[in-house]
Formats: structure tokens, sequence, C-alpha cells
């Protein structure tokens, strides 16, 4: 079901309904995953679609019941490898090509969001940080929450628990209640309008790039390639907060208070400050069961002190590879890996050998306006760089290689991050602005009818632009993962 | 529960109180009369503005034939046909038709076809007394599976014109083709009810045609606009025209020659005539441009095939305005609008003389 | 079995090590702003230190959601009384 349709509005309105109507003992045990299964039911034709997805489910189930019972190694090894192979089998990666796939269309939406519940379960039982028994429906929900289902925010099975207890319990005073349609019609502009028109420039700017390769110069497509990848950025940033926005929104409604995914993600000074402002569930998901695992398994082979920093590069190198692998199975995803990779752990090795020479932390250095200013820039331009693998497929990328070679993409590397430099400061006084403004209206911002009026106008060009935008809106992005 | 419910009450009340101040400003200000479609002005019948600056509204074209009239021309084609044949221009040799501009940018045979699909599917009585002045050139014949085409004017596989029909449900899909959800004679009346929201969506078309030009001015300003200058430039564009084109292996072949050859005799033989104009290139185009050339060995495929079929005429405007400079055109297509002046006023003078032979 | 003010005695002597800071004085709303060293990978470094220094193995929930050093220590009071 697309979230922008009515179909899902009426759905979701109808779930608040039976939610609060239901009897609190039926709640979570019937209404609750009858919800959840006709979400998921909306996405399939025939039922032979949904398969693969209860198949999955059922590995997942079974891997945790059984280390619940027998909390041994082995087993918990075994479980985990089940559940890693199947998921790969199902997203068909490339590198397993040779494998016999299923032919027929099935469900693999969510499947990656449903592997990082599956294994966090996994892991938290066989660690015993997990103590109750996980019955099939408490499995079924939290792995099919509708609510997340589709792309997160990736919530631990701990802190679902908590919440779904709250499940249409809280009651919402009107002020809260009004916060969340503030949210979720903010989503719905950020969606709705502000992806479309950044993703409409993008493909303008691609299909220019297309046709000019093999005779234009190689500094004006450059700057066209800037351009295109600055764009791709800001639409997937509109896109993924935007439907974050919706989402946790609607879980505030119904009593669910869903983890943040964002948080001003362009002000990141750092590729590594980076990952814990945007998709902000996704990163710490990585670090609690990858990195961590990860450095101590390493901390304890090789406590040799002066090692500990160098040791740390190589796992945040691995980590935020495999963070990569996980968007796509395609080689594209590879490479976007490697440079993820590669830039958290050059960004975290400059900070090593700035403190070892120097005395002088990374952090230390872009504590300055400047500085950070050109930090933010440098990273935000670093990123774009890395998201072309979203865009690009192999053969555009050969060219652009074969068109740019590497210095080329060194100096799309320092121009972008200068122009992102000057672009970001001139933003920053047109906020200051703003926010100077918005200081002198605080008397027409407070006022009820005012701040509904202008909330319902704001709807009103939401609509209208989703009819101006027929075919042009693009769907949730982050839904192909 | 309760305040959720009234909360959204509340918003969408508003909502509606927004919607029927638009609804009132929209009467205000853009009564609702008729206007003939004018490149120029770029009226329609919808609005008093058109919605799309490329073409393409079935909605617009839909509310447009609700209309009665005992003659009509339609003109169908590519963008250079929308910019380069004036109904204005028309309208004066021709003060007893109803003129339309019904071309849409990037169109190729199968778009002309969903043109004719509407129209006889709305109006099918008024096709005796209808003229098509299909607006065709090189660019015209390529396949429907090239991806250039695919980024520039498909979404969600739906061309254009199925786009604008599906937007807001006055169409629905049959067959790969539109089928009205409404009576015809409902359409104005639906149409009234979109007033707000065909308000704002000329207001998102006028903003997006300024913010195009602005990116534009950007563009040329840092000299990102074009890169390259003379033969350079050429070359360039001929290139961009590759992508749009596909491959020139299934440019412009026998199929494509053949399936335009089944539109003419699908428009004859709903009733209506059609007057086939072959628009004209820069001179560059024409010495350099492989799929220009292919076109016009393959042309003879159609032009031999019409011959046959009753009340169709066809002009080559190229030949019937000889010698003139590449100073016509804007770039390697489109003409600028002293052209496209003098195009239409050739067409026109074509028309008149031609009113016998098409039934008039 | 160790008390408390053992433990945290202990615990603070693992600080001082792995922050190579003699001055440290630990306190249980202590967090990492209060040591400018203390990021993702020395925190880390740090528990393996601690689980060294107490024989104990933390899982990856407790890990990575140690929200203060007081946490912690109520953590290996905990392990230590069992």
């Amino acid at each position: 079901m697309d979230f922008l349709s009515i179909k899902f509005f009426l759905f979701f309105f109808s779930s608040i309904v039976v939610i609060y109507l239901s009897p609190v003992r039926y709640r979570i045990r019937v209404a609750f995953p009858v919800l959840n299964a006709f979400f998921i039911l909306t996405y399939i034709n025939a039922p032979s679609q949904l398969w693969p997805l209860v198949v999955f489910l059922a590995a997942g189930f079974a891997g945790v019941r059984l280390v619940e019972t027998w909390a041994n190694r082995g087993i918990f090894l075994t479980a985990l490898s089940v559940i890693l192979i199947t998921f790969v089998y199902l997203k068909k990666y490339t590198f397993i090509s040779f494998a016999h796939f299923i032919q027929w269309p099935y469900l693999s939406v969510g499947l990656s969001y449903i592997l990082f519940r599956m294994v966090q379960m996994l892991i938290d039982v066989y660690q015993k940080s997990i103590q109750e028994r996980i019955s099939p429906v408490s499995f079924f929900n939290f792995c099919c929450n509708f609510l997340t289902f589709v792309s997160g925010p990736i919530q631990r099975y701990q802190d679902y628990k908590i919440q779904e207890a709250s499940l249409g319990q809280k009651a919402l005073k009107d002020t809260e209640a009004f916060d969340c349609f503030v949210r979720m019609i903010h989503g719905l502009f950020k969606v709705v309008i502000l992806s479309t028109m950044c993703l409409n420039y993008h493909k303008y700017l691609i299909v220019s790039l297309q046709g000019s390769i093999v005779n234009a110069s190689s500094l004006w497509l450059c700057r066209k390639f800037i351009l295109a990848s600055s764009f791709y950025t800001l639409y997937l940033f509109f896109n993924f907060s935007g439907y974050m926005d919706i989402v946790i929104s609607f879980g505030r409604l119904l009593g669910f208070q869903l983890p943040e995914n964002f948080n001003r993600p362009f002000a990141s000074r750092s590729f590594l400050e980076l990952w814990s402002r945007w998709h902000i569930t996704l990163a710490d998901w990585f670090k609690f069961y990858v990195f961590n695992p990860f450095l101590s398994l390493l901390a304890f082979r090789w406590p040799n002190r002066e090692a500990v920093p160098y040791l740390g590069v190589l796992a945040y190198f691995l980590t935020f590879f495999i963070m990569g692998l996980w968007h796509g199975s395609s080689w594209m995803f590879l490479i976007y890996g490697l440079f993820l990779g590669a830039g958290v752990s050059v960004n975290k090795l400059f900070d090593v050998l700035m403190r070892k020479y120097f005395s002088v932390s990374y952090n230390k250095m872009i504590d300055h306006s400047l500085s950070g200013l050109l930090g933010a820039a440098f990273t935000f331009m670093y990123f774009s760089m890395g998201l072309s693998c979203f865009w690009l497929d192999f053969n555009g990328l050969a060219q652009l290689m074969g068109k740019f070679k590497i210095q080329g993409f060194l100096v799309i590397f320092v121009l972008g991050g200068l122009i992102g430099a000057v672009v970001m400061f001139l933003m920053g006084l047109v906020r200051d602005v703003f926010d100077r403004a918005l200081v002198k209206s605080a008397v027409l911002l407070g006022n009820f009818y005012f701040v509904r009026a202008w909330l319902s106008f704001e709807l009103l060009m939401v609509i209208a632009f989703w009819f101006y935008g027929f075919g042009e809106i693009p769907d949730f992005v982050y839904k192909g993962f | 529960m309760k305040n959720i419910f009234r909360q959204a009450g509340i918003i969408l009340g508003l909502l509606g109180l927004w919607y029927l101040f638009f609804l009132f400003l929209t009467y205000l200000f853009y009564p609702d009369s008729g206007v003939v479609d004018d490149n120029q002005a770029h009226r329609g019948y919808t609005f008093t503005k058109s919605i799309y600056p490329d073409g393409g509204s079935s909605v617009d074209l839909g509310v447009w034939l609700s209309k009665n009239a005992p003659h009509r021309i339609i003109i169908i084609g590519s963008s250079n046909a929308q910019g380069g044949i004036r109904p204005t221009v028309l309208q004066t040799l021709l003060p007893d038709f109803a003129i339309y501009n019904g071309a849409i940018g990037g169109s190729n045979v199968t778009q002309l076809r969903e043109i004719l699909d509407v129209v006889r599917m709305s109006s099918p009585q008024s096709m005796k007394g209808t003229i098509f002045v299909a607006g065709i050139f090189y660019g015209t014949f390529f396949n429907d599976n090239v991806s250039g085409q695919h980024v520039l004017w498909k979404n969600k596989d739906l061309t254009i014109f199925q786009s604008d029909g599906l937007r807001y449900g006055l169409y629905k899909p049959k067959d790969n083709k539109l089928e009205l959800t409404l009576e015809p004679h409902l359409m104005p009346w639906a149409v009234r009810l979109l007033r707000p929201f065909l308000f704002w969506h000329c207001i998102f078309v006028d903003v997006r045609s300024h913010y195009v030009d602005f990116w534009d001015s950007f563009h040329s300003m840092t000299g990102m606009h074009e890169g390259m200058q003379g033969e350079e430039l050429k070359q360039s564009v001929l290139a961009q025209w590759k992508v749009s084109l596909g491959d020139i292996k299934g440019f412009a072949q026998a199929q494509q020659m053949n399936s335009f050859l089944e539109l003419c005799q699908e428009i004859i033989q709903s009733g209506a005539s059609l007057v086939i104009v072959d628009l004209p290139v820069p001179q560059w185009v024409r010495e350099k441009s492989a799929y220009y050339k292919k076109y016009i060995l393959n042309r003879p495929l159609y032009i031999n095939g019409i011959k046959n079929i009753p009340r169709v005429r066809y002009i080559d405007l190229g030949t019937s305005l000889p010698g003139r400079p590449d100073s016509d055109f804007s770039d390697s297509v489109h003409p600028t609008k002293e052209a496209a002046e003098m195009w239409s006023k050739t067409i026109a003078d074509f028309v008149v003389s031609q009113r016998r032979y098409l039934g008039f | 079995m160790d008390t408390k003010l053992g433990i945290k005695t202990r615990l603070n002597r693992v600080f001082r090590e792995v922050f190579d800071d003699d001055s440290i004085e630990i306190f249980d709303e202590m967090t990492a702003k209060d040591i400018p060293e203390w990021d993702s990978l020395m925190h880390i470094i740090l528990v393996v230190a601690v689980e060294k220094e107490f024989i104990v193995r933390l899982n990856a929930a407790q890990v990575g959601q140690l929200k203060n050093v007081g946490e912690m220590l109520d953590l290996l009071e905990k392990h230590n009384n069992r």
C-alpha cells in the first residue's frame, strides 16, 4: 500500500479506531496482528507472492526458539547462518548469481528490515538480554509492525515491547495530537513537493550528462556531476525523512514512540558524525551488533595499546563496508560499501594521526565556524559522490571514470566542497533572517486559528502538487532496500 | 482517540474552507469562458492559461471536445508542432473552424494515436467535421521503448497524455487507452469542481518554467549551459538526439512508417480528414544528422501510401518555404516566434486551398 | 566479593589506564561528554578493559546501552553478586 494514497490514510484512521476501541486483552494479540497482516496483504496480488516472506519469518522464529531452548554457540551460529543465507538468497545478491533463484514474483519489501529485527532478537536471546519467551504473535508484531514494515525506523525488541504495552492506551492531549498532524503534514510536504522537485532536477541533469559525456569538457561535466549528485542527496533526504515524519507521527497517534532517524544530517562536520545524524537507527544497529563485537574481538586478540586506534580504523571500515553492501544486491553497492568504509576509516585515521602527532583531535579542529563549515560542506560532497552508486549503473560509472580519472573525482570533491561551503554560508544567513522573523511573529504563530489555517493551506498545497506531479511523485526510496 | 479525530476534523474543515476560497477566487479572476488555444498566451479550455507548456492535456482536450462546434481543426505532433503551428494564425484564415493545438512535446506515432483515440471516444459524432493537422518531422519516428525518451516523457510507464488523463480521475485506463470515467457532458462540471487544483496547477507550471529559466540563465552565466561552441555544440546536440531517438537501426524503419500510415487510415475511417505537414529542420541538421537522412530515405514508404487515401493532403513545409535560414530556429528543431507565424500562415493557406479535397 | 566502593576504585583505575590520565575521578553521572577522548572506539576499549579487570563478559545490549558510569557500576555489582 502506497503511503501517499487515500487508501493508506483510510487504513490508518481505521486502525486508530480499531486499536482504541478494541478491548485491551485483544488489542495486542488480535487487533494489531490483524492490522499488520492486512497491511502486508495489500502488497500482493496472489498468495504465492507471500511464501518467501512466510518462510523467512518461520526460519527466524524457529531460530529464536531453538536458541531460547538450547543457548549454545553452535545452535546460535547455525540459526544466524540460516537467516543470513535465506536473506541473501531472497534478495538475489549478484555474487550468488549462480544460484537457482525463485522465478515467480514475490514480496521482498521489508525483508532487509526484518533481517535486522530477527538478528537482533537472536543475538539478544543468546546473550540473555531478552529473558522472556517470545511468543509467535509478539514475534510477528515486532517483525511486521505495519508502521515500520517498509523501512524502519529500526527498533530493538526490548524497546518495542515497552511501547507495545502502551498501544492505544495513552490518552493523547489535543496539543499532542495536533503536533502529530503538524509533523505528518510537514512530512507530506517534504515527500510530495520537495523530493519531487529535487528528483526532477536531478533527472534533467543526468540526461544532460548522458548526452554530453563524449563531447563536453571535463570541467563542464564536473560541474554537472556536482549538481546532479547534490540534488540526488537532497531528494533522498526529503524523501526518506519525510516518510519518517509521516510514520513517526502516525506511531505517536497510536501510542508508539518510534526512534528518530534524522537529526539535521547536513550539519555534520565529519563523515563519522554524519552517521550519528543520518539513518540513525541503522547506524546504531550496526554499531551495536557489528562494530562493537568486532572491535571487542580485535582488542582482545591484540591488546597492545598502540594498535588500538588502528584496530578501530579497521573495524570502522568493515562495519561500513557491510552497511554499504546491505543497501543493494548489485556490484554498485559493493562499490558503495567500499566508499563508505573508506570515508569513515580515513576520517578516523586522520583523527588518530592528528592526535598522535599534533595532540589535537579532529573534533577540536572542526570546532570553529570556518573549519566546521568546510567540514560540513566536504562531508556533504563526499556523501553525495558515494550516493551516485544509487543512480549510476556500472556502465555509467565506467564512462565517468574513463572521462574524469581519479584526478577528476578529486576536483569534483574539492570544487563541490568549496561551492557547498559558500552555499551553506549563504543558507545560514537566510536561516538567521528567518529565525528573527519567527521570533517577531511569535504572537501570530501562537494563535490557534492561524496555525491551523496555515497547516491546512500546506495540506492543500500538498494535494494540489500531488495532482500536478502525478506520475512523477517518487515512491519511497528506501522501500527498495 | 476523540482528540485525534477532533484535530483531524479541524484541519480538514479548514482545508474545505481553503478549497471554497480558491474556487471563488478562480471564478472572480477567471470566469468560465472558452478561449481559442493560442500558443502565445497558451490558453486552454480548462482555464485561461494552459496547464502544460509542452501540451498534452487530456483534460483540456476533453473539455474542449464537450463544446459543440460544427467544424474543428485539431493539431497533433511534437513540440515543434506545438510551438510552430499557431491556432490564432489559422483562425484568421479559417474563421468557421474551432481550432485546438493538442501537440505534445516528444511525441511519436503512438502519442499521435492517443489524441485520436480520445477524440473518437469523446465525440464520435463530430469526427466528420474534423480536420487533423499532423505536424511531423524526422523525430516523430522513434520506437516506443527508447530509453532516452523514457526519462523525458514516460513516468511509471505512462505518457504525458495518459498521466494527465488519469491525474484527476476523469479518465481511466482501458486496453492501454484512456476511457472517460464520466459522460462527456459532465466533463465541464467535473472540471469546475477541480478549479482550485487546476489554479494551483497553473501556478506550479509557471513557477517551474521560471525556475527552469532561472537555472538556464544560471548555467549560461556560469558557462555550464554550453560547454562547447559551434561545431562542438552541434555534435553534442546530435549526441543528445541519439539518446532521445534510440539506436538508429530501429529508427524510422518500415515498421514506424507503416504505423503512421495505419494512423492516417484510422483517421480517415473515423470520418475525419487529415493534413500532414512535414515540418522543416535547420540546414545543419539536414546535412549532419544520420537520423534525418534515414527518415528522408524511408519517407516514401508513407508518402506513396497516402496517395491512395481520400481526404489526406500532404505538404513539405521545407520545400514550400525554400531558402529559409537556420536563424528561423531557436535550436535544432523549434521555430522562433516569427518563423512560427510564417509556418502557420503557409499551413493555413494550404488548408484553405485544399478544402475541397478535405471534404469542406 | 567486592564492595561497591572496591568496585568503584578498581573501575577508576581502569579509566585512568585506558585514557592515560591519572587525574580522572569517576562519578555516577559521568558520561562520554566528560572525557574528550571517550568516543565509540574508546568506549569499546574501555569495555574490553573492564571485562578483563572484572572477569565478566558484557553482551551487545549491555555494551551499547550503558548511559553513564553509574549504570556500569550497577552492572558490575550485579555480576559481582552472582
